[in-house]
């Protein structure tokens, strides 16, 4: 069965169509972007879906280069894992800003098929097992309705609905960071209660 | 809920007066300074700075300011004196006449330069034409101990209450004094180190440099040390270092109605001077002094308590706040202009700051986006501060370049001397021979004893000689490795780039391959897969021929084919980079030209070239466009190269082939590339000049001239 989660693929010379293949073969959504302006341009409408970043670093001069764009994406987005794929010298000083801005692996141009499809495969993995991941699947199956409602009121005053608080939670502020932390308290504490069923 | 709009007013906590003095003012002989800086803009005279009894701290120990200048008003010192950050000096940047000095202080607070020094301070200061002193004392310790206090847990404390550093009261009296003298004296006791006779001595020649000695003034000031403690320093006078026994001087001045600029050049062993348009950092006047180890080593025996220390910025005559920090090794002196920074000093014959002595005189005026810093270490990093960097280092750099050029000179000299005596020798041995056949028994023998020691010497001479060459052409040789090594640097990277791209691509289509054939559904794929890997590896196999040239001897000299090397060059191995910043080329070559040349070395000039322009066309968002054409004028080839990039600023133009002057560093730009060009084309006696863009007005051209003799 394919997974339902979006790849999208900024880089400027994807000419490899047996990787579009098999990327194909195993999700149901790939997009490419052959330009890192355009990428950045059009990025946040996907924020609302699944989706995992394959990043090349250098394009064309009159371009941002990948290290940019890994920088915009965090700024707004700090849960969608970002693969940065590149025949860029993991040595050299750039990578430490991949570090900085969490980058979640990385594959050199080189890889074979199998290594690309795995770390894919691993970066779905995180995005179904994290607290943020989690959290989002969860907020998703609220109805439209129930969205747009006022769901939380914080400390402060301010009123939360639950899509207010799922863009709090993605980009990371102090009342995402809050929330998420209340909600693993609170699932530590209903597991060691016994009530292992948390739908219950 | 409503909320009632109300103000909040900014307050100063007692611990205010250390971040301006003790923190900002980060040594005693900067505070110093600051003090005498206040005396300067005062329109003193003369400056009297006394240590009284400092060797070992006493309750006697003090050290005292007393200038001759203009002095204070009571209402002066409630307005300025006490005011912190007074604007008055930002107001009028000049002094009172007829002095006019350009005011040196504008923080306004200078004053708290005291604190570094000692902790209570008395002044005391009159006007002309009246006859009251007045004095103020100022006790800094009174606020460290409430500032500790405060800093005390206190549960019944009273944040209301708690007194501000502007609440602190500090008291004031009047004394009579004489109607016609003028001055201000600080006098600070209770001293926070002692000054021993290093110390003085310290202060005595960071004090000299103070005021530039190029500068000329109706109104110096003149500065004297005193100590009672120190006979050197009875009552010294403070002058300025005296500049003798350099090995090179040179002085550079500007033309404010033409708005042009002197800058040097290296000719011949000799430095000429050249006009170029005012650069961003504003006119500047420069006096600089080269010495080599023996004028060195005189001027040491000369002046035993100066040093040789680089290069300092003088704005108006006095020293600007950031060299003004005194440091007390040379060795943790700040390289603010980057002298000593530059790489590969030994091996370029690099001049360093331990070589010179230098005064950059800038003005309020002429330059005034040169800025301090606020913490007073450096310079506001802008592009005026940036250009005068440049500007100091390519007056090196031409330095540097008539070192080298006198040095080959020298050499050109020992060596036909060398010769020379050799030949000599040659016609001794000869006459002696002569001789010897001519002469009695009894001298014969002793003229064969000698035409023996002759010949003896004559071919020491020669062997020296052969070996002195050989030295210098092997040492040529690892020099001219050394430029390949670097260029073949950044070449290998970007090969790494392609070969990993090219590598993966291959990789993961026969994976596709060997996991999925025979699927009939992936028909068309295989197909153009099995394509794909075939022309991936002709690309492969010509990066791999392109790098074992490297591997070749570098000094043959063989026929280079221009055509086939040029399209090579075009066609191939940057095809690549060409498509990806969308660049256009046109290459002209209209027959076969065949030049005694060093194939790697052309290449590596047309490399140089074609990377220039890349990182020149960035800028461009238009059409990008590299034209090369070759022509043949008088027995030489000569090819036009041209872009239509960002072009070369007129400032550029003279500096553009000098080592490590690049303008492209975001782009990874060494300042390496026109060097090496113009070293390869002088080495097989070609040249390389700028001439007037064929895309005029935007992009460069470069004139090639190669000779067909070999």
């Amino acid at each position: 069965m394919k997974s339902q989660s979006t790849i999208i693929i900024i880089d400027d010379q994807v000419q490899d169509e047996e990787l579009l293949i098999v990327i194909k073969e195993n999700y149901a959504d790939v997009i490419v972007y052959n330009s890192s302006t355009e990428a950045i341009k059009n990025l946040s409408r996907h924020y609302g879906h699944r989706i995992i970043i394959l990043l090349d670093l250098s394009f064309p001069t009159n371009q941002i280069n990948g290290h940019q764009v890994l920088e915009r994406i965090r700024e707004s987005n700090t849960l969608i894992p970002v693969i940065i794929f590149s025949a860029v010298n993991e040595n050299e000083s750039g990578f430490s800003d991949l570090i900085n801005n969490s980058a979640f692996g990385f594959l050199k141009r080189d890889a074979s098929l199998k290594q690309i499809l795995d770390m894919l495969q691993k970066a779905e993995f995180f995005l179904k097992t994290s607290i943020g991941g989690a959290l989002e699947e969860w907020i998703k199956t609220h109805s439209e309705e129930e969205l747009d409602r006022p769901y939380l009121v914080s400390v402060d005053g301010n009123n939360f609905t639950l899509k207010e608080l799922l863009s709090e939670v993605r980009l990371q502020t102090e009342v995402g960071q809050s929330f998420s932390k209340s909600l693993s308290k609170l699932t530590i504490d209903l597991l060691a209660r016994g009530r292992e069923n948390l739908n219950d | 809920m409503a909320v009632k709009n109300k103000n909040l007013k900014f307050r100063i906590d007692v611990s205010a007066y250390r971040l301006l003095g003790r923190e900002l003012i980060t040594d005693r002989i900067t505070a110093l300074f600051e003090l005498v800086k206040n005396a300067y803009d005062a329109n003193a005279n003369k400056v009297d700075v006394i240590f009284h009894s400092v060797n070992t701290n006493t309750g006697e120990s003090k050290i005292s300011i007393t200038d001759d200048g203009l002095g204070m008003t009571l209402d002066d010192l409630r307005n300025k004196w006490m005011v912190i950050g007074t604007s008055d000096k930002r107001r009028s940047r000049v002094s009172p006449p007829p002095y006019n000095r350009k005011v040196v202080g504008k923080k306004g607070v200078g004053r708290f330069a005291v604190d570094k020094l000692g902790s209570k301070l008395l002044l005391k200061t009159t006007q002309k034409g009246s006859d009251k002193l007045i004095c103020l004392e100022t006790d800094w310790s009174y606020y460290a101990e409430l500032e500790e206090k405060q800093l005390k847990i206190d549960f019944e404390r009273n944040p209301d209450q708690e007194q501000f550093f502007t609440d602190i009261e500090n008291r004031y009296w009047v004394e009579a004094s004489d109607v016609e003298t003028q001055g201000t004296s600080l006098e600070i006791s209770l001293i926070s180190e002692c000054w021993t006779e290093t110390d003085l001595k310290r202060a005595s020649t960071e004090l000299a440099k103070l005021i530039s000695p190029n500068h000329a003034s109706k109104f110096p000031l003149k500065i004297f040390l005193q100590s009672n403690e120190f006979e050197v320093y009875r009552k010294k006078e403070i002058v300025s270092l005296g500049i003798q026994y350099s090995t090179i001087e040179a002085s550079l001045n500007f033309n404010f109605k033409t708005g042009k600029q002197e800058i040097l050049r290296a000719e011949n062993g000799e430095l000429t001077k050249v006009l170029v348009d005012k650069r961003a950092c504003g006119y500047i006047k420069l006096h600089i002094y080269y010495f080599n180890a023996s004028a060195k080593a005189k001027f040491k025996k000369a002046f035993p308590s100066e040093s040789i220390d680089g290069i300092k910025v003088y704005r108006d005559g006095l020293i600007a706040t950031p060299f003004a920090e005194h440091a007390v090794s040379q060795n943790e002196q700040k390289d603010l202009l980057g002298i000593d920074k530059r790489r590969w000093s030994y091996f370029f014959d690099r001049v360093g700051t331990r070589d010179l002595l230098g005064w950059v005189e800038i003005s309020d005026e002429l330059n005034p986006e040169i800025v301090d810093a606020t913490n007073r270490q450096n310079f506001v990093d802008n592009e005026a501060w940036r250009e005068l960097r440049v500007f100091v280092i390519e007056q090196l750099r031409q330095i540097e370049g008539c070192i080298i050029q006198r040095r080959d000179t020298q050499k050109e000299q020992v060596d036909s001397e060398l010769k020379g005596a050799g030949d000599d020798l040659s016609t001794i041995r000869k006459e002696l021979n002569r001789l010897g056949k001519l002469a009695p028994e009894k001298m014969r023998k002793t003229l064969g004893v000698l035409e023996k020691k002759v010949a003896k010497t004559q071919a020491s001479v020669n062997k020296g000689l052969k070996d002195k060459i050989n030295l210098e052409t092997e040492k040529k040789q690892q020099e001219s490795l050394m430029f390949s090594l670097i260029s073949l640097q950044t070449f290998s990277s970007t090969l790494a780039h392609i070969t990993r791209t090219i590598i993966g691509r291959i990789k993961r289509t026969s994976e596709f391959f060997r996991d999925r054939f025979p699927d009939t559904q992936y028909n068309d794929v295989f197909k153009r897969g099995a394509h794909k890997i075939f022309f991936e590896m002709e690309r492969l196999s010509g990066a791999v021929d392109f790098m074992l040239k490297y591997a070749k001897s570098d000094s043959s000299i063989e026929p280079v084919d221009v055509k086939i090397t040029l399209e090579n060059l075009f066609n191939n191995i940057h095809d690549y980079s060409f498509k990806q910043e969308n660049i256009q080329t046109e290459l002209i070559v209209k027959k076969e030209l065949i030049l005694n040349y060093n194939q790697t070395a052309f290449e590596d000039i047309i490399e140089n070239l074609i990377d220039n322009s890349v990182k020149a066309l960035v800028c461009n968002r238009e059409t990008r466009r590299i034209k090369c054409e070759c022509n043949i004028e008088n027995d030489k080839l000569i090819i036009l190269f041209s872009d239509n990039g960002c072009g070369i600023k007129e400032a550029d133009k003279f500096r553009i082939f000098d080592v490590f002057y690049t303008t492209t560093a975001d782009e990874g730009g060494a300042g390496m590339g026109l060097f090496i060009i113009k070293t390869r084309m002088e080495a097989f006696q070609g040249s390389i000049e700028l001439v007037e863009s064929i895309f005029k007005p935007s992009g460069a051209t470069f004139k090639l001239s190669f000779s067909f003799k070999k």
